[in-house]
């Protein structure tokens, strides 16, 4: 990057130097980072699969008693019913930060007053689908807080992998690359100088000897 | 906050009988058309996708995934199962990551 476009000077090899202090103190701070949300990532991944499994044979279940319940009632009977069903799930979503990532942490209250229709008239089917539906629900709220702080975290990661990448890779060694020849070029310089006094001062002492 | 849920007919009708309101989707479009309405509409803290509408707008979901604080989008399989050949988490996150988890 820079190496062919810098002056040699002392003050520009200062200014790289401190520049390269700069991206190195960086260098260290982002590598930490990384490491953090890696250790968080961790700690996710398992939580998060065991929570999805644990929803989808719920999912598989409760599908399982709906395909009943439309058999017995038919698809039209269900959906007049679904309006007398007082249930209300109620979801409070607050969110903390890792390293500048909003973690979502969901709440989820399932308020109901049952019963909400006459026994005698429904199949067994219903009561079986809405209790498996009503279970699910609050295993979804915890199944999207993990994912999706799981797929936040782990794009965060992403990011600060390409940045300490960066870093590390291009603008470390570019900058220690500059510095050296920077360095190289006043010492270059410094020794034509030294060559050249020495030759003036056995030049002036021939003249006087 | 409220939940809603997008997808086929079987999943609306299933969470519509635990008082969840929901839209059927069938087209891509109406997918998008869908998640947008839902993005706009106040109060909702989770939006209930089921895997097989989400796929064909990946790009669209992930947006709203990434970008926005609230609502959360969460992905289910349908009545039919989880989609073939889907990747589990282990495995994104993985290769997100890197191979060393």
């Amino acid at each position: 990057m820079a190496r062919y476009r810098v002056v040699p000077t002392k003050t520009n090899l200062s200014r790289l130097k401190r520049d390269l202090g700069f991206a190195d103190e960086g260098y260290s701070l982002l590598e930490q980072k990384r490491q953090i949300l890696v250790v968080e990532l961790m700690g996710l991944i398992d939580k998060t699969a065991d929570a999805q499994e644990k929803v989808e044979s719920e999912l598989a279940e409760a599908f399982e008693a709906l395909k009943k319940a439309v058999m017995a009632m038919g698809r039209q009977g269900l959906s007049e019913l679904a309006p007398a069903v007082n249930l209300n799930a109620e979801i409070e979503i607050g969110f903390r930060r890792i390293m500048g990532v909003n973690i979502p942490k969901v709440e989820i209250n399932v308020k109901d007053n049952p019963p909400y229709f006459s026994l005698g008239e429904t199949s067994i089917w219903v009561d079986e689908t809405i209790s498996r539906f009503r279970g699910i629900l609050v295993d979804l709220g915890s199944l999207a807080e993990l994912r999706i702080s799981l797929m936040r975290l782990s794009q965060e990661v992403q990011k600060t992998v390409r940045r300490v990448n960066a870093l590390e890779k291009i603008a470390i060694p570019d900058y220690r690359e500059s510095i050296k020849y920077i360095e190289d070029t006043l010492e270059e310089i410094e020794r034509d100088t030294f060559a050249t006094l020495k030759l003036v001062k056995e030049r002036l002492e021939k003249r006087k000897g | 906050m409220r939940f809603f849920v997008i997808g086929d007919a079987e999943t609306v009708l299933g969470f519509s009988l635990v008082g969840i309101r929901g839209r059927v989707v069938a087209t891509p479009d109406e997918t998008r058309e869908a998640l947008s309405d839902a993005f706009r509409t106040e109060g909702l803290g989770i939006i209930i996708l089921t895997e097989r509408v989400a796929e064909p707008v990946r790009s669209e979901v992930n947006r709203y995934l990434y970008t926005t604080r609230f609502p959360l989008i969460i992905e289910i399989p349908d009545r039919l199962g989880p989609l073939k050949g889907r990747r589990s988490i282990r495995d994104m996150i993985r290769s997100a990551v890197g191979v060393h988890l």
